[in-house]
């Protein structure tokens, strides 16, 4: 069972005095982020009732904006959006690929994770010898060099957990790994190998050493040909050892007991030759066939030309005992590690992470992970355990924190981001794939994303349509409508309360919009309100907007007795506000003076019915009716009883006494 | 690694009693001593001066922002016994309403979830609780708690919203939306309240602390059923409490005993961090790590010297 990764905690230190009474308190921001400011302690309250009267005085009351992991230069942003993709991909892969299809993918993926650190890497290096700010350049070579560490540990972690060939030799991929990062004996070799007089070179030996303590055998033999006396014998003999030492391939299918015969075969021949004096002229040629041979003792001269205990040992190993399995590299590990009395460096941190990855330990990286690097250790961790959780490698338990590892990990990662103002996206694709916490965390986190822009908005909100997150969804809405309205936009509001399907706010629009016509004696947002469609329904007022913008169009296209009706039955329906009634009334006058009788008696009385109702109303509160108002009712009543007459001899509705 | 990023000269004159940021972590409002409530932008990284509230007649113990769907609005609550609602129209910030029916000094307000609507609380001195709401059309409707906790009541704190599918009553076939509240005294407790028809009643009653409750803070959801509440206390202690969502029973843990009396905690977005500030004059941040144990994962001190260099823009 994993052990916690016990960070250390982070002390940090704001610059103000100690001062009696005065503390620290603080209120969370964004993200990591807290504002720290000082306060009075005991409180006020309590300070009165214990008689603590020097109240103490603060010259600058500040509010100080404390935050971790702020540092995202733009290789950083580069990181986390390409490896973005590859982490995706990959989360879709696992659900679809069957195992062993899906082994292939995350090997690919581990590499393609490497190769993005060692674009970021490269990019770094060369921002930093363009930069020309001390201060600035001293920070660039420190991330290099901590990506350089991240990537030292990623490709040992691939070749012991994830890139894992079970037929093969553990060294093969282990001196490839040494090649790969220490690449001074290469860089000698090339100054030695352009030089005139080579031999002569001062890093001639040193580079062969190098050279060949990572099984670059054939780079040796080069450089041990451009020596002056290359043709004499010791010479020729070592040559003749190096091109015969066995080489481990796969297309020969051999096995691994036949390969170690071999190999034993050849260092005897080593052994009797060295024994034989063949190389006693040159001392540098017998410190190699020493090599060659396993010697413990020469192994430890070498100890500068490994510079680390893990060079040397995967050196040592390969001549002493090649055929070494993985589990048994743990046996050797503390020897190499006396050799050297400092660790590397000055990060000891990087030595037991991979001292730990050589002893298979994986929970062990990934704990000393956690800690070491700290900012800038979330990505790496995080997504190696990804990979490491699919491989099968992390123990998948759920922990008593309620995840298991991999999501306790994604979600620090995650949330480290959503506090970004741009790569928030990033972090709501990671929280994705958190399966216990994620929805959670991101329904809180998307809350809390400003919506600057309507773009944005949009954006966010088609985020939650996606994940059904209806409450954020709706709030958004209401959130976007509320400006809107408060900036007067009516159209764009309507727009918004519909999304939100919200009936209460939806009403307040409409009746704003009511209110607008009323003042203005037009509508402004006509095709919005032409296209409300099944919206309309939502509340009573939408459904009347729908209806009298209906009313109003049918009475301009001239179909006056569809006109009518619909404006009746919108009065008798009663659908209106009150406020609006007034105008509504107003609009039946036209149809009034009509050549012909548009209204029938009952639809004439029902419209006297409402008007009564209206003065009836406005008599109670008077005073909302004003002289022009009251003025168009008295012209109101008095057509409405011409139409009555005219509708009742039309009709014959009433008995005409002869 | 902590930076500070930068810092924000409030220009108060007297002691900075409490500070909030809004929902959208740009707008920062500092109350204070002095009675003055200060509202600044903080966007970019850059941080102005928006406006000067003043209507309290004493110091302003707290503040609390509600939801944007409100409008830019914000709660103060003071030692003058008054709780104002402030709001910002047409660009004008102003007072929306005053609530003034609390005997003694209001030490805590909070606002509810927005599902509940326009609804806060507010604990005073005088012991009892207000929860007080509007529907938006102007009037005011108040609860009262009363004797909440003898002696005075230091902190009220909402649950979040049950999310839409989590409760169901099984006879109606209704959802229905339980608010709850928790709130801590002067008599050692914290309480949690319900409300049952219209009416707030006492739930549970925690006890654990030894001395005056200061703060209760309840954990925003994380999606699991179970409910976390923190509460800190003279006794110098925080503790967490817990309950599975499935039965009544509440689990407490202290956190840790510190050195000092601890005034206030809170807990960050996601639930998961605590932040805890006390006489010991530090802020520490505490995590539950994988083994479900809380640990401290930062401290902020007090140090003498010069500030730090702000770090170079990458």
């Amino acid at each position: 069972m994993a052990t916690t990764s016990e960070r250390e905690s982070e002390i940090f230190c704001l610059p103000v005095l100690q001062q009696r009474h005065v503390g620290l308190s603080c209120v969370w921001g964004l993200g990591k982020q807290l504002h720290v400011y000082q306060t009075q302690t005991p409180p006020r309250i309590v300070a009165e009732k214990k008689h603590i009267t020097d109240i103490p005085k603060v010259d600058n009351q500040e509010i100080f904006d404390v935050q971790w992991n702020a540092e995202m230069h733009d290789v950083s942003r580069k990181l986390v959006n390409e490896t973005h993709n590859i982490f995706v991909m990959l989360q879709g892969q696992v659900k679809s690929l069957s195992d062993t299809t899906l082994y292939k993918q995350l090997r690919k993926a581990s590499k393609q994770y490497r190769a993005v650190l060692k674009a970021c890497s490269l990019e770094l290096m060369q921002i930093a010898d363009l930069c020309e700010d001390e201060a600035h350049k001293l920070k660039y070579e420190q991330y290099i060099q901590e990506f350089e560490m991240v990537q030292l540990i990623w490709s040992l972690c691939e070749i012991i957990f994830i890139d894992i060939h079970p037929g093969g030799l553990i060294l093969t991929p282990l001196l490839d790994w040494l090649r790969w990062h220490f690449q001074e004996g290469k860089q000698k070799a090339m100054e030695v190998s352009q030089a005139e007089q080579p031999c002569s070179h001062a890093h001639y030996w040193e580079s062969i050493y190098r050279l060949l303590l990572q099984g670059s055998v054939d780079n040796v033999r080069k450089l041990l040909a451009l020596h002056i006396h290359s043709s004499s014998d010791p010479f020729t003999s070592v040559d003749e050892l190096l091109s015969k030492m066995p080489q481990w391939t796969y297309q020969r299918a051999q096995s691994v007991a036949e390969y170690e015969m071999k190999w034993r075969h050849w260092r005897e021949e080593c052994i009797r030759r060295y024994e034989a004096g063949e190389f006693a002229a040159y001392t540098q040629l017998e410190t190699i066939v020493q090599i060659l041979c396993g010697d413990d003792a020469v192994f430890r001269e070498m100890k500068d030309h490994c510079e680390t205990w893990y060079h040397l040992l995967v050196s040592k190993l390969f001549y002493q005992n090649p055929t070494v399995r993985l589990t048994d590299l743990t046996f050797d590990i503390k020897p190499c590690q006396a050799v050297y009395s400092l660790p590397s460096e000055n990060f000891p941190e990087l030595d037991n992470i991979l001292q730990a990855a050589l002893e298979f330990d994986i929970h062990q990286v990934i704990k000393e992970s956690c800690s070491f690097l700290s900012s800038r250790s979330w990505w790496f961790v995080s997504h190696l355990a990804d990979v490491l959780h699919h491989c099968g490698q992390l123990d998948p338990q759920k922990l008593p924190f309620g995840s298991n590892l991999r999501e306790y990990l994604l979600l620090e990662y995650a949330t480290a981001l959503m506090s970004h103002k741009s790569l928030w996206q990033v972090g709501v694709d990671y929280l994705d794939f958190c399966p216990v916490f994620g929805r959670a965390y991101l329904e809180s986190y998307i809350e809390h994303i400003p919506l600057d822009s309507e773009g944005k908005a949009h954006k966010i909100l088609h985020l939650c349509q996606e994940r059904d997150f209806t409450a954020q969804a709706q709030s958004i809405c209401k959130v976007m409508g509320m400006r809107c309205l408060q900036q007067e936009r009516l159209g764009s509001a309507l727009s918004w309360f519909l999304k939100s399907k919200d009936a209460i706010v939806i009403k307040q629009v409409t009746d704003r919009f009511l209110t607008e016509y009323c003042e203005q004696g037009k509508f402004s947002h006509l095709d919005l309100i032409d296209h409300l469609g099944p919206s309309m329904l939502i509340t009573n007022s939408l459904t009347f907007l729908g209806k009298y913008r209906e009313f109003h169009s049918l009475y301009n296209s001239g179909d006056i007795s569809a006109a009518s009706s619909l404006l009746l039955s919108l009065i008798s329906s009663r659908l209106a506000p009150k406020t609006f009634w007034m105008t509504m009334l107003m609009d039946v006058l036209p149809l009034l003076e009509l050549s012909q009788v548009v209204l029938d008696v009952q639809k004439t009385y029902e419209v006297m019915y409402c008007l009564e109702e209206l003065q009836r109303d406005s008599t109670d509160n008077y005073k909302n009716l004003a002289d022009s108002e009251l003025d168009k009712l008295q012209c109101l009543r008095k057509a409405l009883a011409k139409n009555l007459s005219r509708a009742i001899i039309e009709e014959g509705s009433v008995k005409l006494v002869s | 690694m902590v930076s500070v990023i930068n810092s924000i000269d409030t220009a108060h004159e007297d002691m900075i009693h409490d500070a909030q940021l809004d929902y959208y972590g740009t707008k920062l409002a500092t109350c204070s001593s002095d009675r003055c409530i200060k509202l600044f932008d903080v966007t970019g990284g850059q941080q102005t001066l928006i406006t000067q509230l003043r209507g309290h007649e004493g110091p302003v113990w707290q503040l609390s922002w509600a939801h944007p769907t409100f409008g830019n609005m914000l709660a103060s609550c003071g030692y003058d016994r008054k709780v104002i609602i402030w709001k910002e129209t047409n660009g004008t910030w102003g007072k929306l309403y005053e609530y003034p029916h609390h005997d003694s000094s209001v030490n805590s307000v909070s606002f509810a979830p927005h599902q509940y609507g326009l609804m806060l609380a507010c604990g005073s001195s005088d012991g009892s609780i207000s929860i007080i709401s509007s529907t938006g059309d102007g009037t005011w409707d108040t609860k009262k708690i009363n004797n909440a906790h003898t002696i005075g009541c230091n902190a009220v704190s909402w649950a979040p919203a049950t999310p839409p599918n989590a409760l169901f009553d099984a006879q109606s076939g209704q959802q229905q939306t339980l608010k709850k509240l928790v709130s801590g005294g002067c008599d050692f407790l914290v309480k949690i309240w319900i409300e049952d028809n219209g009416q707030w009643i006492e739930d549970q009653k925690l006890e654990g602390h030894s001395d005056w409750v200061r703060d209760v803070a309840w954990a925003p959801s994380t999606g699991l059923p179970k409910s976390v509440i923190a509460s800190c206390s003279q006794d110098c202690r925080v503790i967490i409490w817990t309950n599975d969502g499935v039965s009544n029973t509440w689990n407490s843990k202290t956190l840790h005993k510190f050195e000092d009396v601890v005034w206030h905690l809170s807990w960050n977005t996601s639930g998961n961090i605590l932040a805890v500030s006390g006489g010991d004059n530090k802020v520490t941040l505490w995590k539950e790590n994988l083994e479900g144990q809380w640990v401290c994962i930062s401290e902020v001190n007090k140090g003498q010297g010069q500030i730090s260099d702000k770090p170079a823009s990458g």
